[in-house]
């Protein structure tokens, strides 16, 4: 087995996990907070509220946005995410689509965009704004809107017609920002009598799109995904329509319903929890399968190197994996050389040192997947099936780099996409560790200070500290009624 | 705005340009040769156009006028015959300028002979490139005085470079658009980062890059459906693929323009090259393909992008949303999948889309009828036989299984060819001994050797999943892991 050891290594045995870098890290966010970013970004000049979000809420994770910057300069920030606010509802993504310069017919191309929206409240309670701005009522009717017959949503509304192809990270954005603006309660917000989104017809949309392996995807049909897997389990927590707890044990009735039918299916007529007694479908109809299907991301092969056959096994696959592979007794040899290797093999598995995850089946493993695996897992109550050791050691001395942030593959240079997720990987993978050897209550409770990094919200990927503060601002505009909250997490 | 647009909007019957407050003139009886003298450019287009779709005796005369043939395509082939240099603001004769010195004028042209390089068929508005014989790089040495792309805009190097539409030396003028009459009547607007003193996620845009989308969002503003919009969407999406409205945008204009969609179809093939992991540009491509009503040629390009990468979730995608539309489930994609997992066994996307075509046709029954269950689960053996330890035919098999609602216990026999527990010494696939806990644990009096499959599975066939095998057996109510060892002692 080749494997890379990346500049940023910094070797350690393999029970003492390495410690984060965080003035390193810091250093690499407060760059990309005050220096324009390089010209390689535009590309994703389109998605610059997402840009904004990760560097924000990253200087949050690592504790260093309030120190490193001023309370006038966080006002600048808000005023920046608010003057992107669409006076129909909604926010756009990128000052480069703004046209309100132009008096008129110039809505019709400077449409509100759904992720964009997420990540602009999401960035606004990091910064401790209190969402007054928020055109909250017309934004509740624009996302009605944004929902397509089949419950799925879109990104982007442009005469009157929903964009955006079909894709849970529509549908995982729609149901954060619902979450925000009015709880998880359903039907007309008390407040703004805005009607609610179909929330039974987009848990439907999750279902259908739930694949033979246990994985999601997109659509129908299409291969599993770990982001769009993710992206269905945590719309499902946001819309309160995650199956019963897995570890508690279900009676039966509930463990009947977690696998009820789709309703086109005839079982369930219909969808309105009055006519079931109170009782909604829910997403997830095997959620043993999912976890199966998500521990199964788990890999050592983390380099494209690896992808590579190296004990010359198995000649006719181009890319082979390495999992258990290294393990496995292979029967019969197609060449001397592969018996050879095999025999020499050695007894130690080194393999065991680095353990990243992939986002597919048979993959190479990639920063971000340790994100959207980790938390799926998390959500799912079983961040247990993940050994925290190995992972950690996978971001800190694989992926990470020199010059901080983190790439996607061992020696790939820092992009703030994966450089965001691996940091936040690292706060659940902190959380687990601790749930397992220390606190009972999954160390929500432990002190800051005692923290590497703040402990993360796996549902809205923000810290858990940030989210909190919703919880004044529902009060404030009366959409809650105490049922709702859960502490965060 | 000017006439130019105003005409344009008015040519689309979509979007009425509403001019409240002005009185109607007093209607003029008029000739039609005064009218064509008074109309402007872009109505004489669309008048053009309309006779040369009603009249086909009119079209072979526009076409005589405007078309010349094209070199070595024996006259049946036609090209245009007139080109407007966008910076010398001269039309010059395509034929007359073959072997001189403009070859490098602008635009489609550039695309249809393939001539040019990326960087020339991007400037519909005029760019800087190299001019590898000024005297300027005679001495010039790339390490110790940089890289000659970057000094494009020092002004002690302009001498180094042309004006790729008319090789005019870059001293002489800087701002090509500014310059051009086709621009002279649009305002750019510039990008507008709202009051904020600290904008988030800036980006440090190209001069190029800030120009082409100040024009642009001076087009879409207008809602201007113009063949010149046209040419700028296709350089915006060149540096920003991902742009969320400029596609919207473009195939508005593609439409209302009446463009030649098989036109469009070529420069797609080159943008998917170039931007391999864009989805809009499939989604665009669907638009177009959808139009045209014809797949003729699809399966070839899929085919070929599949070659750069056989695992391109967008591609895959694609080639779903073709076999819907066009009905192709019997025209070869069975045996397209063979194909795939010819090359590589482990491919998932490949087995994914197998699962689709069998079972993905409404109302098909797909492994439901018991012959082509029997067809798949003969398929899935085979890749087993040929390499054990891949995960993709193991999910196969499960997910026939669960479709039909058959016990997991079918695959009893196949597990245990590959995994049993009377050798633990030699198990040749970990997915087999994973499945064959599973249906252990299901059968009765069968916990005790699920668990004795798990230890083996956590302590030596797969330990990088340990923490899930344990979660699994702690879930059988079995206790602890226990190492291999004592497992087969
Ligand atoms: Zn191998
Ligand atoms: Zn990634
Ligand atoms: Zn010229």
């Amino acid at each position: 087995m080749s494997c890379t050891y990346s500049s940023a290594s910094v070797l350690s045995s393999p029970d003492t996990p390495p410690g984060l870098d965080k003035k390193r890290h810091t250093r690499y966010w407060l760059r990309c907070l005050r220096t324009h970013l390089p010209s390689a970004y535009i590309p994703n000049d389109s998605n610059r509220m997402t840009l904004a979000f990760f560097t924000i809420s990253a200087l949050d994770l690592l504790s260093s946005l309030v120190p490193n910057t001023t309370p006038e300069e966080r006002a600048a920030y808000i005023d920046w995410i608010y003057s992107c606010q669409i006076p129909s509802g909604g926010f756009r993504a990128s000052p480069s689509h703004d046209l309100s310069a132009v008096k008129d017919g110039s809505a019709q191309w400077d449409p509100a965009n759904v992720p964009a929206t997420y990540f602009a409240l999401a960035t606004l309670l990091i910064l401790g704004d209190d969402l007054n701005r928020v055109r909250r009522k017309e934004t509740l009717k624009w996302l009605r809107c944004m929902q397509r017959d089949d419950g799925s949503f879109g990104e982007t509304l442009v005469n009157g017609k929903i964009e955006g192809g079909m894709d849970t990270r529509f549908g995982y954005c729609a149901t954060c920002v619902r979450y925000i603006l009015r709880g998880k309660r359903e039907g007309p917000d008390p407040t703004s009598e805005e009607q609610d989104t179909d929330v039974d017809a987009l848990v439907e949309c999750l279902r259908k799109a739930e694949t033979y392996d246990g994985g999601m995807s997109e659509m129908p049909f299409h291969e599993a995904h770990a982001g769009f897997t993710y992206c269905a389990i945590a719309a499902l927590h946001f819309i309160d329509r995650f199956p019963w707890p897995i570890r508690s044990q279900p009676s039966e009735g509930q463990r009947a319903f977690n696998k009820m039918p789709l309703r086109k299916e005839g079982i369930v007529s219909t969808t309105s929890s009055e006519q079931q007694g109170g009782i909604k479908t829910r997403g997830l109809t095997s959620p043993d399968l999912t976890i199966h299907w998500l521990a199964s991301r788990l890999t050592a092969t983390i380099s494209s190197e690896d992808e590579e056959d190296t004990y010359a096994d198995e000649t006719d696959t181009p890319e082979t994996c390495h999992d258990a592979h290294s393990f496995v007794h292979t029967a019969n040899f197609p060449t001397s050389m592969g018996e050879t290797s095999e025999k020499s093999r050695p007894t130690s598995h080194f393999a065991l040192d680095w353990v990243g995850f992939n986002g597919r089946c048979n993959k190479v493993a990639d920063t971000c997947y340790a994100f959207w695996v980790g938390a799926g897992l998390t959500l799912m109550n079983a961040s247990r099936v993940i050994h925290p050791t190995p992972v950690r050691r996978y971001l800190l001395e694989q992926t990470a780099h020199i010059v901080g942030g983190f790439g996607k593959l061992p020696g790939d240079p820092p992009d703030v996409y994966h450089s965001y997720l691996g940091l936040a990987a690292l706060s659940l993978l902190e959380t687990a560790a601790q749930a397992a050897h220390e606190s009972p209550r999954e160390g929500r409770d432990k002190p800051v200070e005692e923290r590497e990094l703040k402990a993360l919200d796996a549902c809205m990927c923000v810290s858990i500290e940030a989210k909190s503060r919703l919880y004044a601002i529902w009060q404030r505009w009366g959409v809650h009624d105490g049922k709702d909250w859960d502490g965060g997490g | 705005m000017s006439d130019y647009s105003d005409a344009d909007s008015n040519a689309d019957s979509f979007e009425p340009r509403l001019t409240s407050g002005e009185p109607t003139p007093e209607p003029q009886p008029t000739r039609v040769d005064n009218a064509i003298a008074d109309a402007t450019i872009e109505r004489l287009k669309v008048a053009l156009k309309t006779v040369c779709q009603e009249n086909a005796q009119a079209k072979e005369i526009v076409s005589r006028i405007l078309l010349g043939t094209l070199p070595g395509s024996n006259g049946s082939l036609k090209r245009k015959r007139y080109e407007t240099c966008a910076h010398c603001e001269e039309e010059y004769s395509v034929e007359e300028n073959e072997k001189g010195d403009c070859v490098y004028h602008p635009g489609r042209l550039a695309v249809q002979y393939g001539c040019l390089s990326r960087v020339s068929l991007m400037s519909s508005i005029g760019r800087k490139r190299i001019d590898v014989g000024s005297d300027t790089w005679a001495d010039h040495d790339d390490e110790v005085h940089g890289d000659p792309e970057t000094l494009m805009d020092e002004p002690g190097f302009m001498e180094g470079f042309m004006w790729d539409c008319c090789r005019r030396n870059g001293r002489e003028e800087e701002d090509a658009s500014g310059s051009d009459p086709t621009w002279a009547d649009l305002t750019p607007l510039p990008t507008d980062e709202g009051s904020s003193t600290h904008p988030l996620a800036q980006i440090a845009y190209s001069p190029d890059y800030e120009e082409t989308m100040s024009y642009l969002r001076a087009l879409m503003a207008a809602n201007e459906l113009s063949p010149r919009a046209l040419e700028l969407t296709e350089d915006l999406i060149d540096m920003n693929p991902a742009h969320y409205t400029v596609w919207l945008y473009r195939s508005k204009i593609l439409f209302a323009l009446e463009s030649d969609l098989y036109e469009e179809l070529e420069w797609l093939n080159e943008t998917a090259l170039a931007h391999q992991k864009n989805y809009q540009i499939w989604h665009h491509r669907n638009l177009i393909i959808d139009k045209l009503g014809s797949c003729e040629g699809e399966a070839e390009f899929v085919g070929r992008m599949l070659e750069r990468d056989a695992k391109n979730y967008h591609v895959w995608s694609y080639r779903q949303w073709l076999v819907r539309r066009f009905n192709l489930w019997e025209a070869g994609e069975l045996e397209f999948t063979e194909k795939m997992l010819k090359e590589d066994v482990r491919n998932n996307s490949a087995w994914n889309h197998r699962w689709f075509v069998v079972n993905g046709k409404v109302a098909a029954m797909g492994v439901g009828d018991p012959k082509i269950r029997a067809r798949e689960i003969r398929v899935a053996e085979e890749a087993i036989k040929k390499v054990a330890q891949n995960q993709s035919p193991w999910n196969y098999l499960r997910g026939i299984v669960k479709r039909c609602g058959l016990p997991l216990a079918e695959l009893k026999g196949i597990a245990e060819q590959y995994a049993s527990l009377e050798h633990p010494h030699s198990v040749r696939s970990s997915f087999a001994l994973d499945l064959l806990a599973e249906i252990l644990a299901e059968e009765e009096g069968g916990k005790e050797q699920a668990g004795r499959a798990l230890d083996l599975l956590a302590t030596r066939y797969d330990p990088v999943r340990k923490n899930y095998w344990a979660y699994r057996k702690s879930q059988l109510g079995m206790g602890e892991l226990k190492q291999a060892v004592n497992v087969i002692a």
